[in-house]
């Protein structure tokens, strides 16, 4: 009988465990305006468009190319691919982009501009509103959702590749 | 023991009786009766009888046979012309799983204590208190099993492939069951109420059964007709309970699962058959994932002589379910993804088989066995038909086994198939093969049994070039006592790449990636070897054992990457895609333990039965845990007996996934499909016998999911929720 009241313990435990849950309300990501400057690009080299964010910078492209870091989960996109990318021809956009907590050396805008799964690059850079394209970086901490993070895109000047 | 082969009418007699528990002195319903050296054979019926009518006249020897009972021999028994022979047989219970009889290991029957593998055994009282309605259901409480939804992993062998390409083996009292597209288990189409017992042999099984018995063999053994006339009803009704989270309890009315079966058994002399008809439908918890099904099945026996049988069965199912593959997230768990919301899936799967055994001598036997089963599926959108895929496959079989003495058996036998297969998704394509297989078990001192096994496969898909394999195997049981048993065995796999992995072709699916062919497809290829022992402890304490280690070569996965491809013929260049195929990729190695232990307490009042397996998948290519495999495997039962009362608890531990594919999560995307928990359920089963009360029925009340634990065994797939059955069966 002792052994008996021994496991109760444990599969109260187990009773109270539910399993899968709910995901958070809250959690951590950047949020902000892109802002379009410029005329947009023609519809033949306007593929996709999507926020980026990268720990990692600059990006040795003679070891690793983007799109592994994005399918490898390092390089986070925002609208997660599968989903409809940022929308065209707007002149300003609010965003929110959930991310893993963690420090962001690079954030930008990028287009694709071919259908090539490669034919990407940056269009607009975070700078924490100072001129040029020195990326700023981010860090997240907890479950905040760090507001403000806002980026400026000129289509008629565009930043530098980060690689 | 004689057996009369004269020519003309043999002069015959009958031998009836009724089987009882030693102990309790209850009738046993369903105990296997067989005359040695004769295709004759019944079952017992609701209140312990049976008769066996036209045995010739002469000496005999019976078996009486049941899981959970010692088996007893009862011979000579004196059959005269026109002569009667009644017996009171009375059994007597044990928790050695070593006396049923079992046939799948060595193709022969041979009592489980002697096979030189792991297996273990389901049976119908199983499926019956468990209230399984697809035999799926029933294969999550073996140990080392873990369900992947429908597909079935034993020891670790599958990862996530959907089913296609299984690495477990199907057979329906011996004949393979895999669809001729996609090489997959389709478990609706198998009658549940019509198995007598199923047994699942544990690791590679390619010497004797050839491609796909890579990680296992399942047999489903059906049972035989019984003298007389009989018929059966189940009716079911399951209910589903409200998830934890209101945001994933979508329905405004209750959601139920229910079913209703009707069959009708006669035998008269030596012709028997059955027949039955299933409808049931599952409302499901989850939206667009509804299933509507038909089944009917028949099977006809007829006794030619005391010395040979034939069978001709066949099942059908027909099936409409809503084409569900993954949630839309985590947080509406219980909605598709909105490529899936409108589509269904249209199925109709059928098999028709024939079967003739013919004891040429007490010592000889021979068998010969055909199955056609052919597949149909159609999938549409909102209406509007998407794939179209139909397969027939026909498979041939010869065996003869030899009892040249008591220590010296052979086996060998012959095997065909021919696929042919039109698809909108695979192609047009036709597959053949062939085989032959030879095995010896021999004893060269008395408590040492070796078998040694060869198989020769050929097979040819399309215009591929064709392939063969050499599959061999050796293995040794020795038991010093009775109750002890040492086996160790070494034997190879492989399985064929499904013409579905080979050609299957598909840029407009639910996922967004493009899905391509690769003709380049070798055999995946497996080293199998197990060590193993069982010993019982009094007759209430069965252990059992067992150390396995498995090495893989070409194995063959699905893998998610970016590729320049054409999307479609007309494409002029190439583009770079997110794609989807089947590769040879990965050399990988499975090793681990299994303990199990069975007790009986206070006279089989209360069992209780716990079997816990540890698996250490890598991928020895990549250095990693190999993909959606689980670390531990842990299952626990305790079933209470009392009078007509019966109640069970089931606990089921899958350990989370280590590892899973992140790029096609990535790609697919499955929002939040890296979600995952370990999986920790609970199963209560309860029935009540109403015979006492002059009626021949059984009420029974499962919870299924007690606990209300949400998990997922399929990615981005809420399993289900707490689901409350109700069912009443009986005969008439």
């Amino acid at each position: 009988m002792k052994k008996i009241f021994s496991i109760l313990p444990l599969v109260f435990l187990v009773a109270c465990d539910p399993g899968l849950t709910l995901p958070e309300e809250t959690q951590p990501g950047i949020a902000g305006t892109i802002v379009f400057q410029g005329p947009w690009p023609p519809a033949d080299s306007l593929h996709d468009l999507r926020v980026i964010a990268s720990p990692i910078f600059p990006i040795d492209t003679t070891k690793t190319n983007l799109m592994f870091l994005v399918l490898q989960g390092i390089i986070q996109v925002y609208p997660a691919l599968g989903e409809s990318g940022l929308p065209y021809d707007v002149s300003a956009i609010d965003y929110e982009f959930r991310l893993p907590r963690g420090e962001y050396k690079y954030v930008a805008v990028f287009q694709q501009y071919a259908s090539s799964l490669v034919a990407w690059r940056p269009v607009g850079v975070y700078t924490a509103g100072k001129a040029g394209f020195t990326p700023v970086a981010i860090r997240i901490d907890g479950n905040e959702m760090l507001r403000g993070i806002s980026i400026n895109v000129d289509f008629r000047n565009l930043p530098p590749l980060p690689f | 023991m004689a057996v009369s082969l004269a020519f003309g009418q043999p002069e015959r007699g009958t031998i009836r009786g009724r089987v009882t528990d030693e102990v309790t002195k209850q009738p046993l319903v369903r105990v296997n009766i067989t005359v040695k050296g004769t295709v004759l054979g019944t079952a017992s019926d609701h209140d312990g009888s049976f008769a066996l009518r036209r045995v010739p006249v002469g000496e005999h020897t019976l078996y009486f046979s049941m899981l959970g009972y010692e088996r007893v021999q009862i011979g000579p028994v004196v059959v005269r012309a026109d002569g009667e022979q009644v017996l009171d047989v009375r059994l007597k219970a044990s928790a050695i799983p070593s006396e049923p009889v079992i046939v799948t290991a060595s193709r022969r029957e041979q009592r489980i204590q002697e096979a030189p593998v792991s297996i273990a055994t389901i049976t119908a009282a199983d499926l019956q208190m468990r209230n399984s309605v697809t035999l799926d259901e029933a294969l999550r409480y073996i140990p080392g099993i873990n369900m992947v939804q429908d597909q079935i992993n034993i020891r670790g062998s599958s990862g996530y492939s959907r089913g296609v390409g299984s690495r477990v083996l199907l057979l329906l009292d011996g004949l393979p069951m895999l669809t001729g597209d996609t090489g997959e288990i389709n478990w609706e189409a198998i009658p549940v109420h019509q198995i007598e017992h199923i047994e699942v042999v544990k690791g590679a099984g390619s010497a004797l059964y050839g491609s796909s018995a890579l990680g296992g063999v399942i047999n489903v053994i059906t049972r035989d007709v019984t003298e007389g006339a009989e018929g059966r009803f189940k009716l079911y009704a399951g209910l589903y309970d409200s998830p934890r989270y209101e945001e994933w309890k979508w329905w405004k009315r209750p959601r139920f699962n229910s079913g209703a079966l009707v069959s009708y058994a006669r035998k008269t002399g030596p012709f028997g058959f059955v027949f039955s008809v299933r409808r049931s439908v599952d409302e499901s918890y989850r939206v667009n994932d509804v299933y509507h099904r038909w089944n009917v099945s028949a099977l006809a026996k007829y006794e030619l002589s005391s010395s040979s049988n034939l069978a001709i069965g066949g099942n059908f199912l027909d099936r409409t379910h809503g084409n569900y593959f993954w949630w839309k997230s985590l947080k509406e768990a219980t909605l598709p993804a909105d490529m899936q919301l409108n589509g269904k899936v249209r199925s109709r799967r059928g098999n028709l088989s024939l079967a003739y055994k013919e004891f040429l001598s007490d010592r000889f036997f021979y068998s010969v066995k055909g199955i056609y089963f052919g597949n149909f599926w159609k999938d549409d959108s909102a209406g509007r038909v998407g794939n179209v895929s139909s397969s027939h496959v026909v498979r041939g079989e010869v065996q003869g086994t030899y009892e040249v003495s008591r220590k010296n058996i052979f086996t060998a036998g012959f095997a065909a198939n021919f696929d042919r297969v039109y698809s909108s998704l695979f192609g047009d394509h036709v597959g053949f093969g062939a085989a032959a297989y030879a095995q010896h078990e021999f004893l060269p001192i008395e408590p040492l049994r070796l078998t040694a096994g060869v198989r020769y496969d050929f097979q040819r898909v399309s215009l591929l070039a064709g392939s063969s394999l050499f599959s061999p195997k050796l293995s040794a049981v020795y038991s010093p006592r009775e109750e002890t048993n040492i086996r160790v065995s070494v034997g190879t796999g492989f399985r064929y790449p499904s013409i579905g992995e080979l050609f299957v072709q598909s840029s407009t699916n639910v996922s967004k990636l493009v899905i391509i062919p690769n003709e380049r497809l070798r055999a995946e290829k497996s080293v199998s070897m197990e060590f193993g022992g069982s010993h019982s402890l009094t007759d209430r304490i069965h252990v059992d054992v067992a150390f396995f280690h498995n090495d893989f070569r070409d194995l063959i996965e699905a893998g998610v990457k970016i590729k320049k491809i054409r999307v479609s013929p007309s494409d002029t260049a190439e583009v770079e895609r997110a794609v989807a195929e089947f590769e040879n990729v990965t050399r990988a190695r499975i090793q681990g333990s299994e303990f199990n232990v069975k007790i009986d307490w206070l006279k089989r009042l209360l069992t209780t039965d716990v079997g816990y397996t540890y698996i250490w998948p890598r991928d020895v290519t990549e250095d990693a845990p190999l993909k959606f495999r689980p670390r531990h495997i842990l299952h626990g039962s305790a079933a209470l007996y009392y009078l007509g009362f019966n109640a069970s608890i089931d606990f089921r531990f899958v350990s989370r996934l280590e590892r899973i594919d992140d790029a096609l999560v990535r790609f697919a995307p499955v929002i939040d499909g890296a979600e995952r928990v370990p999986i920790r359920v609970f199963d209560l089963h309860s029935s009540y016998l109403l015979t006492a009360y002059g009626l021949p029925m059984r009420i029974g009340f499962n919870v299924n999911n007690l606990l209300n634990y949400h998990y997922v065994e399929l990615i981005g797939n809420l399993a289900p929720v707490r689901t409350f059955f109700l069912t009443i069966e009986g005969t008439f």
